[in-house]
């Protein structure tokens, strides 16, 4: 009787200790609090056909043609399927700015190597841009041009952005210059960095990013798609990082 | 999120192989917890015991005195048990004539070896249990690991695409097998190490003490013999 007399508290002690790990473990790795999925609705900008005014008034030039800049803040996903399983990480903001030019008609050579010097020669760029510009863009139906140019551009950086999952080696200050050629489906020619950020995966992911893509919506007129998406650059950079 | 998985549910879905084997190493690290447990009672019981009764021994108390103080308890453990059981046989064969002291020492001496082995065999209780526990169980869960990983490989084979999602549950639960075995393992292990070693400590003072026990009525037996 007394055998069974020491082994009654052992037994609560056992028990007891077994009850709490378990409750410890279904606790911990328990049905984890939902990650308020926030999902941000891409805003896709509807391409409309602008109607030509035939008014010459107007002859002022956008220094938007040929360098635009986008800072809209922006959630990468992570995966491009939303319904999937969302890791803990929390939705990165990612503003991302993409500076698109047009290559082949419009910008001669100088443009190019001006652009390539980043910020600091902005303004300059801008206005040596202008110049040129304005020497071209007489016309208003190349306005309307650029309007809807402009409009399918936007596109095609909302369709780039949601597809960039940044690495987590990018840094403030890195950009990765891609030159993009299309054909006039808007399939993906071929996509190359032209100008690297020195980071090999930032590299990589941006070409990613484009690659992802596969096909972009162009423009039916063929003019319109010659002069600004045959050939087209893209500037990846992460700008908000580390706020 | 629907996605994020519970150990119940994880333990819950396990095939019926791998839930055999989990219940098995929760029963074996419950026992071995109540081993543990029960044993450290019973040495830090028997060590008080032991201190207490030699520190009343060896005060200089009559051995008669004390005998009779602890016959009227019965189930006696420890250096009682031990000075008790010889003590006693002692008595018997002073009493009988004619019998030399070395005879009665060697009748002594065989009571108090006796004595001795079954403290012994009482120190040694469980830790067998608790050996056993601690080597195998970390075999047995491997073995549940490895039939549910089998499996959930054999289940990928017939899927048209296999994603990480897919096998990913499957591995996760034959894994709590495996932890589940060294749940049971690691305190069994270290609790037989402890325990063997303080029942060599014990076991030692206890052979110690019924040495003394000895000596002292070997020095009885032949002053008695010398008186007459």
């Amino acid at each position: 009787m007394s055998t069974i007399k020491t082994y009654f508290l052992p037994t609560l002690f056992a028990i007891l200790l077994h009850a709490l790990a378990l409750s410890f473990l279904s606790d911990f790795w328990g049905p984890s609090k939902s990650i308020n999925a926030e999902t941000f609705e891409p805003k896709v900008v509807s391409a409309k056909l602008i109607t030509i005014e035939r008014s010459r008034t107007q002859k002022k030039p956008k220094p938007e043609q040929a360098k635009v800049m986008i800072n809209e803040r922006k959630a990468t996903m992570s995966s491009s399927s939303p319904e999937k399983k969302r890791t803990n990480l929390p939705l990165e903001e990612v503003k991302l700015s993409e500076v698109i030019e047009n290559s082949s008609e419009i910008l001669p050579e100088q443009d190019l190597k001006a652009s390539e010097k980043k910020e600091e020669l902005g303004e300059s760029f801008r206005n040596d841009l202008s110049r040129i510009l304005e020497e071209e863009l007489i016309d208003l139906k190349a306005q309307g041009d650029d309007e809807l140019a402009r409009t399918y551009r936007e596109r095609i950086y909302e369709l780039v952005r949601l597809n960039w999952s940044r690495p987590p080696s990018a840094r403030i200050g890195m950009s990765a210059r891609l030159q993009v050629e299309l054909i006039p489906t808007g399939e993906i020619v071929s996509v190359f960095v032209s100008e690297s950020s020195g980071n090999e995966s930032f590299d990589r992911s941006a070409e990613q990013a484009v690659r992802k893509v596969r096909r972009f919506d162009v423009p039916a007129d063929n003019g319109l798609f010659e002069s600004h998406f045959r050939r087209f650059y893209l500037l990846f950079r992460p700008d908000d990082l580390l706020r | 999120m629907t996605e994020q998985m519970s150990i119940m549910e994880l333990v819950a879905n396990a095939s019926p192989l791998v839930q055999l084997v989990m219940a098995a190493l929760a029963l074996a690290s419950i026992v071995s917890w109540i081993m543990i447990t029960q044993r450290w009672f019973f040495f830090n019981k028997s060590v008080r015991q032991a201190d207490a009764f030699e520190d009343h021994f060896w005060s200089g108390i009559d051995l008669r005195e004390l005998y009779e103080e602890l016959n009227s308890i019965e189930d006696l453990t420890s250096s009682e048990g031990l000075f008790v059981a010889g003590f006693q046989e002692y008595m018997r064969l002073e009493g009988r004539a004619g019998l030399d002291p070395e005879a009665v020492m060697q009748g002594v001496q065989r009571v108090m070896r006796v004595s001795l082995s079954r403290e012994r065999s009482r120190l040694e209780t469980h830790l067998s249990f608790l050996a056993t526990v601690g080597s195998t169980s970390p075999y047995v869960g491997l073995f549940g690991t490895v039939w549910g990983i089998m499996n959930s490989f054999r289940s990928l084979a017939n899927m048209s695409q296999a994603t990480l999602a897919s096998v990913a549950p499957g591995i996760s639960e034959a894994l709590i097998a495996t932890a589940m075995g060294l749940f049971a393992a690691i305190p069994a292990v270290i609790a037989y190490n402890r325990y063997s070693a303080k029942m060599d400590l014990l076991s030692d003072r206890y052979e110690d003490f019924s040495e003394e026990v000895i000596a002292i009525l070997h020095r009885a037996a032949h002053s008695r013999d010398l008186k007459e």
